[in-house]
């Protein structure tokens, strides 16, 4: 299996009037071809920085990278002009977004929308490219697709509108799929739908997808393999299955237990006490350390670094990887 | 059952829309002949997805709007029937946390203000006791003194939530409704948050009604439970018991859609419900579900099921009991 995506240390730094504040620290991650790999986290953890970086959206300024590589394909697309990061942009990587009403025109056809990728990137004819438009849509599950083409955003429903615009992503039928947040607007039954859709679609067509999110249950519905963020750092990576099964850190085993709910007949859910660090007042050892129920003398002064502890399994936690007396 | 706080009887509101001089106005069946009581320290729980009326229902709770029809008896008394002088002092009874506390705080009040706010306009104590009474709430929340003189933007999303719960307390009601309390907040404060509105009920033998899409939350904290499709009640039964078995193929689908935290049973055969919510502009005839239903008959079609009781609850569908969504589950879109 060959690797698509090869992020190096990624050091993403936002600058703003009270300092600088670290956004994403020595990011390192992959994807292989064919392969979903979950991003979770929570609201400020850098998991949406990090695949705006990809795709090189980060508004500079505030925003710059300032460190790291991130290879597509062998390519390091930091170092690519705009020209070229541009072919790359919905061709060989396309990105669907939480809010399918701000991320379609409001005044443009589904139809036009779906086609102008393919008259830009693969110089299809427009005629063409609306017919392939249709063909997209009726395979996301649009129902009358020949009807819907010609129809503007606001005539769709939030669930067709989303599969509107998985449509446009896999238009040029990308290498790789980032999808930000994809089912936290729609309601529990569409969210179903959408699951079920990206599942399938992406066993069809073979391509890999980086799914962000802040939803464990879309994790395990969707991902092969998950990274879990805090605070701008990697702290847990490894097969889904694993770590839901055995979660490394405490702060990922902290997260398990509050949302495993329904199984408790318990009262009181159980809680990861206090809140994300201020970005302008990071501790100086360990992220979650302040929260941390296993917090020892050294977790507030070194801050952890990652540790292979199984295939494909790393965690960055003194607790879980030293044998402490 | 012990005297209800508030019993909503046959409630109903309609929103006008697109009328003109030249076309019959539409409306929106928003709440259609909605009914239940909520007991004291009692957790009743509305579950629904957008636009089956939910907030609308909390709404008219509050007179925020005015119901069409029905009654809303709060200790007895029709809150319908007040006019507004009358209602003010009635309004301390029933407080809300919303949703978003981003929204809901005035950016420009300290948190001093926030809460003082209430309990002078509602002449709760004296100007010379309310910071202590203020220190006292916001200590009932988790928010230390020092907070008083801060402003919202200062505060994070879960302290903000915290503060709201803390404004809605003030007054000493018996009534908080609470829409959507936790989805706008992180993870790990979620649990925080619940905790913390499952020992203020506790301490206060507050009654809560709690709205929601997310069934599993619902199914945590509430003692009897309501699923809502398009302004309607479809299924109202005691937690334990729609644990047990959900009986509406409604219920059966939110169920079943809710992602469940186990990536080893995601093969598991899934009850995907097929299209969309219709319009609750013209909703459908007969059940109004049956243009998603699975099961759904003539009958289903041309004739309204009502709340009847089935297994110790109450649901409306012709066929509860006979009927089951997941059994006939596949990965694949269950559609007529």
């Amino acid at each position: 299996m060959s690797r698509i995506l090869d992020i190096r240390d990624l050091t993403v730094h936002f600058r703003t009037t009270k300092g600088t504040v670290v956004a994403v620290d020595r990011l390192s991650m992959h994807i292989d071809d064919g392969e979903t790999v979950a991003l979770v986290g929570e609201s400020g953890c850098g998991k949406s920085t990090t695949a705006m970086s990809v795709l090189r959206l980060i508004p500079d300024p505030p925003g710059r990278i300032v460190g790291g590589n991130i290879l597509f394909k062998g390519t390091n697309l930091l170092s690519l002009g705009e020209d070229e990061i541009r072919a790359v942009r919905g061709r060989r990587i396309a990105m669907i977004f939480q809010d399918p009403m701000m991320a379609l025109n409001p005044v443009y056809t589904i139809g036009d929308q779906i086609a102008e990728g393919l008259c830009l990137h693969l110089k299809m004819p427009k005629a063409k490219a609306i017919e392939r438009a249709v063909e997209l849509l009726a395979m996301v599950g649009i129902p009358e697709p020949g009807k819907r083409v010609r129809e503007y955003p606001h005539n769709l429903s939030g669930g067709m509108r989303q599969r509107a615009m998985i449509a446009m992503a896999l238009a040029c039928d990308p290498k790789l799929l980032i999808a930000d947040e994809p089912t936290t607007a729609v309601d529990v039954t569409v969210q179903a739908q959408i699951l079920s859709l990206l599942r399938d679609l992406q066993a069809r067509l073979g391509m890999a997808m980086l799914l962000i999110t802040h939803d464990l249950g879309v994790v395990a519905e969707v991902a092969e393999r998950v990274i879990v963020m805090y605070a701008g750092r990697k702290v847990e990576e490894g097969p889904a299955e694993e770590v839901f099964r055995a979660p490394a850190h405490p702060y990922t085993e902290g997260l398990l237990a509050s949302a495993r709910l329904a199984s408790e007949n318990e009262r009181f859910l159980k809680e990861i006490p206090g809140t994300v660090p201020s970005p302008f007042d990071m501790p100086p050892g360990c992220n979650f350390e302040p929260r941390c129920p296993k917090a020892f003398g050294k977790c507030r002064e070194h801050a952890p670094a990652l540790e292979r502890t199984g295939s494909g399994r790393e965690v960055a936690c003194f607790a879980a990887t030293e044998n402490r007396p | 059952m012990t005297e209800p706080v508030v019993e909503i009887v046959d409630l109903v509101k309609h929103y006008p829309v697109r009328g003109s001089l030249f076309r019959k106005p539409e409306f929106v069946h928003a709440v259609d002949r909605v009914s239940f009581r909520l007991a004291k320290g009692e957790t009743f729980a509305v579950v629904g997805e957008s636009g089956c009326g939910k907030t609308t229902l909390a709404k008219c709770l509050l007179r925020l709007i005015d119901a069409d029809s029905g009654a809303i008896r709060l200790n007895g008394e029709d809150l319908l029937k007040l006019d507004e002088t009358d209602l003010r002092p009635k309004r301390r009874a029933i407080q809300i946390v919303f949703q978003d506390p981003y929204a809901s705080l005035d950016p420009r009040q300290t948190i001093y203000q926030v809460i003082a706010t209430p309990l002078r306009l509602h002449g709760i104590g004296n100007r010379k006791d309310r910071p202590q009474r203020v220190a006292d709430l916001l200590k009932q929340v988790g928010i230390g003194p020092e907070y008083m003189d801060r402003h919202p933007h200062e505060l994070s999303g879960g302290q903000r939530q915290r503060v709201a719960i803390a404004r809605a307390l003030a007054v000493e009601p018996e009534i908080v409704i609470l829409d959507e309390p936790v989805s706008s907040l992180d993870m790990s404060i979620q649990a925080q948050v619940i905790n913390l509105l499952i020992r203020l009920q506790d301490t206060f033998g507050i009654s809560y009604l709690m709205i929601s899409h997310n069934l599993p939350l619902v199914q945590h904290i509430s003692d009897r439970i309501a699923v809502m499709y398009l302004g309607q009640f479809v299924e109202v039964a005691d937690r334990d018991t729609l644990k047990a078995r959900a009986l509406h193929p409604y219920t059966q689908a939110l169920f079943s859609a809710a992602p469940e935290l186990d990536p080893a049973r995601r093969a598991r055969k899934k009850a995907v419900l097929a299209g969309d919510l219709p319009s609750p502009i013209d909703p459908p005839t007969g059940c109004r579900f049956h243009t998603r239903c699975p099961f759904s008959q003539e009958r289903c079609v041309n004739e309204a099921p009502e709340l009847r009781r089935v297994e110790g609850r109450d649901v409306a569908c012709h066929f509860a009991g006979e009927v089951d969504l997941t059994a006939l589950a596949t990965d694949a879109k269950v559609s007529r």
